[in-house]
Formats: C-alpha cells, structure tokens, sequence
C-alpha cells in the first residue's frame, strides 16, 4: 500500500548475557513489511524468534542488549525515542499478544475492570464511554453477551475467551502493527483454528501489518504472506509464503517439511525425515553456518566461511551457499552426528 | 527459549559436572565468605585445646577485668583480656564456640530428621496424614519457643544434653513445612508417576525420588534452624536456664558481662560479635549451598 | 501370549473427582471420566484424542494403575487386578510422559534412571544391569557417554529417549505414550515418532497413545477414540475415523488440522465459542451447545451408543428413528 514499508528491521542483533559467557540469541535480522501485510517468524525452540518480537517492542530482559542499524515503524525510529515517546508509541500503535494469556491478565481483577484500564490508559475518555467501548470491542471478537463476561475474572474463563479477551484489549487502543507470540500454541486445535479465524479476519478489517511468531508450518501456511525461517539466531530463509514453503531451498526448511506427519500426504507407519543432531550453543564463536553440524549437504566451505542470506529468484532470499540442485548428500563426513 | 542451554552441554566429558560445580562452588561469594567465616570458628573451636593460651576454667583473681590488647593497660598475655573473675576471654570464647556450634548442629539434626520426615510424609501421602501433621505443626507453631524451653529446662535441670534436646524437640516444624511445601510440588512430578508405575514402595519413592529434591531447601533450613538454635541457647544461658556455668557458653559469657556493660563493654560485644558473626557465617553459607545444589544452577 | 483375551479391557469406568469450592459450601463432584468401555487388543496402537479438559489424561493415568477408577474395572490380561501378583502389572505396563524435564529426576544419573525398573524387579546384580541398561541405551539410540551424565544435560529430545529406554527395559508388552512429543520440537519429534515405531516393531509393543496432535495420531495409531467431557463420542479404526468421522464434534477436530499447504485457508471451524466445564455439564448429549447440528432432542437425552462392528457412535444423528433422511443416507453409508 504505502511506498515505503511499514516495518524495517535492519540487523538487530541481540546479545544475552550468561553465566556461560555472551550469548547471541538473535544476529542481524534483516526484513521489510509493507503495511497490511502477515510476516510469520517460524523456529524451534531456541531459534531466537520470541526475542526477535521482543527486541522489536523493547521489551528484553534486563541481561539482553539489543543493536540494530534502524529500526522503523510507520516512518518512526525506535532506536532514537525517549522512553515516554517511545511507551506512549508502544500502546497506540503497536501491541503483543502472548502464549499464554493467563499470565497476561492480573487474576484479581475483572475482565471489564482492567479492560476499562488499559483504555483510558491511552485514551482520555469516562469510565462509562470506556465500558462502553470494551463491550463493543468484546463483541468484536465474537464474545457474545458480552456485558455478562465483563464482571467475569479471567479464571472463570476458558482458555480460548481469554485469549480473545487479549485481543480485544488489544485492539482497544487501536494499533497498527500486532505482534504475536505463539498466541494460540497453549490451544487445542479446534479454538486455535478459531482464534486464527479470528485475528486474521480482524487483520483485514482493520488493515493491521502483523508479525505472528509460531513453530506450526501449518499455521504458517495459513495466515502469512511472507515467512521468515529462523535458525540459531539468523534468518536461514525468507520469502513469500507460497515460495518458500513449495520449493523450499535451505536444507533446514526441506528438513523440516519433511519431519511433519501430513494426514493424507505422509505414508501412515512409514519413517519421517529427521533432522539429525541438535541446535548449536549460541555463545561464544559463531564462525560458519549455524546448521553445519545437522545438515546433511554438509561441505568444507560451510564450516569456515560466513554465510549470507543470498538473494534468490522472485525475492527469495536464503542463508546456503549452495542452490538446491547443487546440493550432494555426505560431501564431507564432518558434521554427520547421530 | 528455554532450550537454549540443553544442547551445548552434548558431548562434555564425563569429569565435567565436577569440575564445573567445584568452580561454581569457589566462585559463590557467600559460599566463600560463609564458609571461610565458618572455617575460622570451627578451628578455633576444634582446635580450643591445643590453640588457647590459657585454661578457660582458671581464675585469676589478682587479673581480673583486663581490658583486650589494643586498649590501654591491655596486653598479649590476655589477649581479649579478662573477665570478673580473671579468666581468659579468649580461651573462654574458643571454649564456648564448642558449645554454641554443638549445640546448633545437635539441634538441628534432631528437628531436621523429625520435621523432614514429617514433612515428606504430610506432602506425599496428603489427605488424612496431611491434616493431622498439619495439626501438629499449628499446634507447634502456638507454642512460644523460648518459654516453653525456660520451663522445661527449669523444671527438669539445665544441662547440654537437656538444651539440646528441648531445642531439638522445638525447632522442628520449618522442617516440616518447607518439607511438605517442596514434596507437594513434586509427588505430581511424572517422575514420581513413573517410579510408581514400577512398583516402588512409597518408602523407596520417599527416600531415593523425593529427598534428594528435598534436600537443597531442607539445607537451607538446617543453616537457619542451626542459627536460631544458638541464638536461643545463647539466650538461655544469659537467663540462667541454659547450659550451666562454669562452662564457657557465650550466653554466660554476655549474662556475667552485663554487669559491667557500661565501664567495660567489650566484655558484652566480644562474646555478641563471635554470636554474630557465627550465625551470619551459617546463613551465608546455606543461602550459597541451597543455590549451588539445585539442578538449575543459579539464576 | 496366544491367548485371545484383549490385553486391556475397560468396563464402564468412570472416575470423578471431588472439588473443595469453600470451607461451608458442599464439595462439587468433577466427572472426569464417564462410563468409558474399551478393549485394547495386542498389537494396537490406540489414539484417545480430545480437547484438554476431556479426561483424556485422567483414563491414561487410570491405565497406568496410579488412579483409581471410581467405578468400572479395568482388566489386564483378562483379569482383574486383585486376581495377579501386583507386581506382573507394573512388569508389563510402562509409560512415557509428555514431559521430559519432570519425567526424569533431576538427581539422579541417566543410567540409575534407566535402571531403576530393573532393580525394582530383583536384578541385584550390578555388571547384569549395567549390561542390560547400556544395551537399552544403545537401542533408543543414547550414545554410552551419557551413562553417568545427569538430565540437565540433556537435549528434550535425549530425555525423551531415556525415558523412552526406562519405560523398555523390562520388556512390557504395552506402553502408554501420555503426549510423548508434544514438548518437542518438529525435528525432534519426527525422531521419537520414528523411536516409538522401531520399539513397536522390535518388542512387539502396543500404545496407547494420548495426544492432541492428529497428525501425530494419524501417522501412528491404528485405531482411534475420540473424547469429549469424560466420554468416548466415537471410536473407529483410523482409517475410517480420518475418511469418514461421523460425530460432529470429531467432523470438527478434524477439520481444523492445518497442514502446511497455503492453497488451503484458516479452516472454519463449526464450533460454538462457549466451552462448558467438566463440573457442570449440560444436560443430554455434553456437545450439544457447541454443536452445528443439534436436533430438539440432544438437550433432553445422553445419546445411546451406537456399535457398527468395530465402530463406535454416540450421536442422537444416528441414532434409531431420530435422525432425518440427510444423516441416515449418510449413517447407512457406514
């Protein structure tokens, strides 16, 4: 829509402090969003996707720093506001959803109460305007008798209305850009279909960019336009969702399709593909690719040299030296851990 | 995110785990600091008889009341100088600190085995068990320690062995909460499902599941019930009704030194720093022990 | 082993749980499970799949003989427990929990872990359970390094199969997998799935498998139960379970699994919003206010079950003269 993107991160890197020395949870993570657009973030655990949401909303533990060339929202640098630009910004224009709502709600409080709250936090209006508004918001996100549920506390609540409460209150203040934290990862698989229809209906309407953090490929297919494949702390592939989920190009993604059980596509009882080993230690030396010791195309190039994330045919960038035709299974037997 | 840590410890050495927890044992500052406090008493304590420059028992009259060496008209043979009855303070002080770390590991062993295994047995087996120890423990918890002990003790005779029972028999119930607390959260632990499903006692799961995961917290209790208890056996003895004179306990110590606490004060703060400083010592270093042997490590 | 008595067989059990709701109010009573009758034969993988919250937990800790059944009784081998040494069951019945960081004590080392069962069931010998336990350790793929290591310094992936190795070292004939993956990550967990598979075929095992993840369920089980509020709504083989489900409420689970294809949408998901608790269930069919499809009697009647050879129904759709002519073109289809 816009000319330029809504959203620019341009190398974020965030470092953690440890008792076992720095530890790089996220290096030089690099994308452009246009407005209206869904960018799903997709990793195992580990991968550096929730502190890349995090780094992105400034909200890091007190032992992380976090570097970037430019950070920008809606034409706004993070990096140079001030705290109180910057927390006023971070509820009227941009908001998070977590996992697990419960821990998102204070229990001691009603649903309407803290609601009512989170309004007039930003907004200079009544308390009764301010009810008003939740009750509609409420039934925005499909919570029928919704006046009811406002005397309600978030325990008396199942797992999916809390989290369409969480929606609601987010949208209360209207933001542009959302970013979800695997807000329906604690869901059974019904509600999150649910909730997915929800906040990606809710996307449209009111033209949200979204930045939605998950480790479902499933998922990912549904909602994104773009995927970003994270891997130990980089993007290892990026694309649109379409693209990178059909001709997959970095060995890590291949693996990964190939891991899930497909109902319909996998053969029942047969073997699923495997990705062998385990995710690298983040600290300390990074030199080479992050997955050299997992994949299976291994060569001695990969070890030493650093990695870019290469530009590929129709904006499909991916972390690997080599395309998928050159890829040659055992090249060198470094790497092949059980 | 939680995960991050798991996969870079494959492929350690085996002697690893060791030498990584020795390292993180030297570099607790409380632990260091506790521990070298605690090792400065205890050899002082341990080593009273060969160390101390005087009989802590012998008095002498014509030296009675010399002040400690850095003040004036104090000297080298008395080095924390004399008491009202010319004994030497600093032989009495290594002399009582035998008494006062005696008295606090007695105690807390007694009352950290009755409370422990009450406290694992409430935890674990809940219900009926549950409610009557708790019962107990409300009841314990009513009683006001230090009088029932001055009662006790006055009905049936100061003695060590009496001090270190009643306390024993007193202290025990931060045993048996924190006990109850900590199994509370593991019986439901599937480790705890899955020993059961192999057909282990409830004695067995008790002993080899439950304890070892007890045990970190249960230290941290000890240290704190150690320092309680000579703290209040300290007390007794100020008030009379605790180990008898002339045994060198620091409470007599401070009780026969607050008759002159005005004129000469040291006679009071010697023996109440050595107090102070044993039971800091003993907290710091249960607060390190208890970060230390968790399996998480610190933080 | 030739015997053709079910392995497992479930005869109306039921377990309910008592909620303290206030010191002068009078104990609530949670039905977690109702009335569930099942057999499990030798060689079966069987899947319970359902919501949490649907005593999907609850009957596979009462199979696992560490929870009481209320009422009903659980048979192995075609007895019941009071008629066999106590100890043949904790032989024949392992498990492997979701968990694997509070499935495995963080005290102890990875081979006294692996071994426990063993020293449990009298073999006092140490060089004959260091053997047994390094060849176990060995065979679910933990290289002999980790012998003495301890859990926290372990991958989620190496715990799982420790506790995959501890639940195999007594030989069991039957294995109940409580969400044996869904703490893992995709790469890891097609290598469990991959464990489990090989173990089946190596020991000879059968699973009873809990899980939330149908793909998961597809890939592995052979047959398949479906719960919803402490009951079986409907039980088939998975083959049919997957082609044809029948019951609304298993329409809808299957519907929403989202495979990664972006051809396809968010599935709509027919389902109300509301969610009743297991405290309070409504009366009638339990699904019938979340249900698209509920005719006048659902609220009034629990639904009979309806048996059709190895298929299992509880839906008033099907049932005998109350369902209309759309439902029963499609129930004869069966």
């Amino acid at each position: 829509m816009a000319s330029s993107p809504y959203v620019i991160v341009d190398e974020l890197t965030i470092d953690i402090r440890t008792a076992n020395g720095v530890l790089h949870a996220v290096s030089n993570v690099s994308f452009e969003l246009p407005q209206g657009e869904v960018l799903c973030i997709v990793g195992e655990s580990g991968s550096g996707k929730s502190m890349t949401a995090l780094g992105l909303m400034g909200l890091l533990p007190g032992m992380a720093t976090r570097k970037a060339k430019r950070l920008v929202v809606e034409g706004r640098n993070l990096l140079a506001m001030s705290p109180l630009e910057k927390s006023d910004f971070l509820g009227n224009r941009m908001a998070m959803i977590f996992q697990e709502p419960m821990t998102s709600l204070n229990p001691c409080f009603t649903i309407g109460n803290q609601m009512v709250e989170t309004i007039r936090r930003h907004r200079n209006i009544s308390a009764r305007d301010a009810l008003t508004q939740a009750s509609k918001w409420l039934e925005k996100v499909g919570i029928p008798s919704s006046a009811g549920r406002l005397d309600q506390y978030p325990h008396q609540l199942s797992g999916g209305l809390r989290q369409r409460v969480m929606i609601a209150m987010m949208l209360m203040c209207e933001p542009k850009l959302i970013i979800a934290d695997e807000p329906t990862t604690a869901l059974d698989v019904t509600v999150q279909a649910q909730i997915l229809q929800l906040l990606s209906a809710l996307q449209r309407e009111l033209g949200l960019t979204m930045i939605f953090i998950t480790h479902d490929l499933g998922v990912v297919s549904r909602i994104a336009d773009r995927v970003a494949v994270m891997y130990a702390g980089q993007f290892v592939e990026y694309g649109a969702t379409r693209e990178v989920l059909k001709s997959a190009q970095h060995p890590y993604t291949r693996g990964l399709l190939k891991c899930l059980p497909v109902p319909g596509r996998s053969a029942r009882g047969a073997h699923l593909g495997t990705i062998p080993g385990s995710v690298p230690s983040l600290t300390g030396d990074m030199s080479g690719c992050g997955f050299a010791n997992r994949c299976e195309y291994v060569a001695p190039d990969c070890l030493t040299s650093t990695v870019p994330l290469a530009d590929r045919e129709n904006e499909h960038r991916v972390r690997c030296l080599f395309r998928p035709e050159e890829l040659i299974s055992g090249r060198t037997a470094a790497g092949a851990t059980p | 995110m939680t995960d991050q840590t798991a996969g870079s410890n494959r492929g350690a050495p085996r002697t690893w785990w060791g030498v990584f927890s020795r390292s993180k044992f030297l570099s607790h500052r409380g632990v260091v600091f506790g521990g070298t406090m605690l090792v400065i008493v205890l050899a002082a304590a341990l080593l009273a008889p060969v160390l101390a420059p005087h009989d802590p028992y012998q008095q002498a009259l014509l030296n009675r009341l010399k002040p400690p060496f850095w003040m004036e008209g104090g000297s080298w043979t008395y080095p924390l100088g004399t008491d009202h009855l010319g004994r030497d303070y600093l032989s009495r002080l290594m002399f009582g600190a035998q008494i006062s770390i005696l008295i606090g590991l007695a105690t807390a062993i007694i009352s950290g085995v009755l409370g422990t295994s009450m406290g694992l047995a409430a935890g674990y087996f809940g219900g009926r068990v549950d409610a009557v120890i708790m019962f107990i423990v409300t009841v314990k918890l009513s009683i006001p320690t230090i009088l029932v002990a001055l009662a006790v003790v006055q009905l049936v005779g100061g003695s060590l062995q009496i001090v270190i029972l009643v306390l024993g028999l007193l202290l025990w119930h931060q045993f048996a909460v924190v006990a109850r607390a900590v199994t509370m959260q593991i019986r439901d632990m599937d480790y705890i499902t899955s020993a059961r499903m192999v057909g282990c006692s409830s004695l067995r799961i008790l002993a080899t599941e439950v304890l070892p995961n007890v045990l970190n917290q249960i230290i941290v209790v000890l240290t704190l019930t150690m320092a309680s208890a000579i703290v209040i056996e300290a007390s007794l003895s100020f008030l009379g009704v605790g180990v008898q004179p002339p045994l060198p306990s620091w409470g007599i110590m401070i009780a026969e030194g607050k008759e002159h606490i005005f004129f000469r004060p040291w006679l009071v703060m010697i023996p109440g720093f050595a107090l102070l400083f044993l039971v800091l010592s003993i907290n710091l270093l249960g607060d390190g022990l208890r970060d230390i042997t968790s399996p998480q490590g610190r933080g | 082993m030739t015997s053709s008595r079910p392995l497992l067989e479930l005869r109306d059990v039921s377990r309910d749980f008592y909620i303290k709701t206030g010191i002068f109010s009078p104990n609530k009573i949670l039905r977690a499970v109702r009335s569930v009758s099942m057999t499990i034969e030798r060689g079966d993988v069987l899947a319970i799949v359902g919501e949490s919250g649907c005593g999907k937990t609850t009957l596979a800790r009462m199979l696992m003989n560490v929870l009481e059944p209320t009422s009903g009784e659980i048979l192995y081998d075609g007895r019941p427990d009071n008629e066999r040494p106590p100890e043949e069951r904790s032989r024949k019945l392992q498990a492997i929990f979701q968990d694997p960081y509070s499935s495995l004590n963080p005290r102890k080392t990875i081979s006294s872990i692996i071994s426990l069962p063993l020293r449990i069931h009298g073999v006092r010998d140490s060089a004959s359970v260091r053997r047994e336990t390094l060849k176990i350790m060995d065979k679910v793929g933990l290289p002999a390094r980790l012998y003495d290591n301890y859990p926290n310094q372990l991958s989620g992936g190496q715990r799982q199969r420790v506790a995959i190795a501890r639940a195999l070292i007594l030989k069991p004939e039957i294995v109940i997998c409580d969400e044996p993956t869904s703490a893992l990550d995709v790469s890891v967990q097609s290598q469990i799935l991959n464990l489990l598979m090989d173990m089946r075929q190596e020991f000879n095992l059968t699973y009873v498998l809990i899980s939330h993840n149908l793909g998961v369920v597809e890939h592995l089980a052979n047959k398949v139960a479906v719960m919803y509020l402490g009951r079986i709504v409907e039980m088939a083989d998975c083959e049919t379970l997957f082609a044809d489900p029948l019951h609304p409420y298993t329409q809808a689970l299957l519907a929403s699994i989202m495979t990664p294809d972006p051809d396809l949408g968010i599935p709509v998901v027919e389902l109300g919003v509301a969610f009743p608790s297991a405290l309070n269930p409504p009366d009638g069919c339990a699904f019938h206010p979340r249900c698209s499809k509920r005719i006048p009697i659902c609220n009034l009647k629990q639904p009979d079950i309806i048996l059709e050879g190895e298929r299992k129904l509880e839906c008033h759709l099907f049932g005998n003269g109350q369902c209309d002519e759309g439902t029963r073109s499609k129930s004869s289809s069966v």
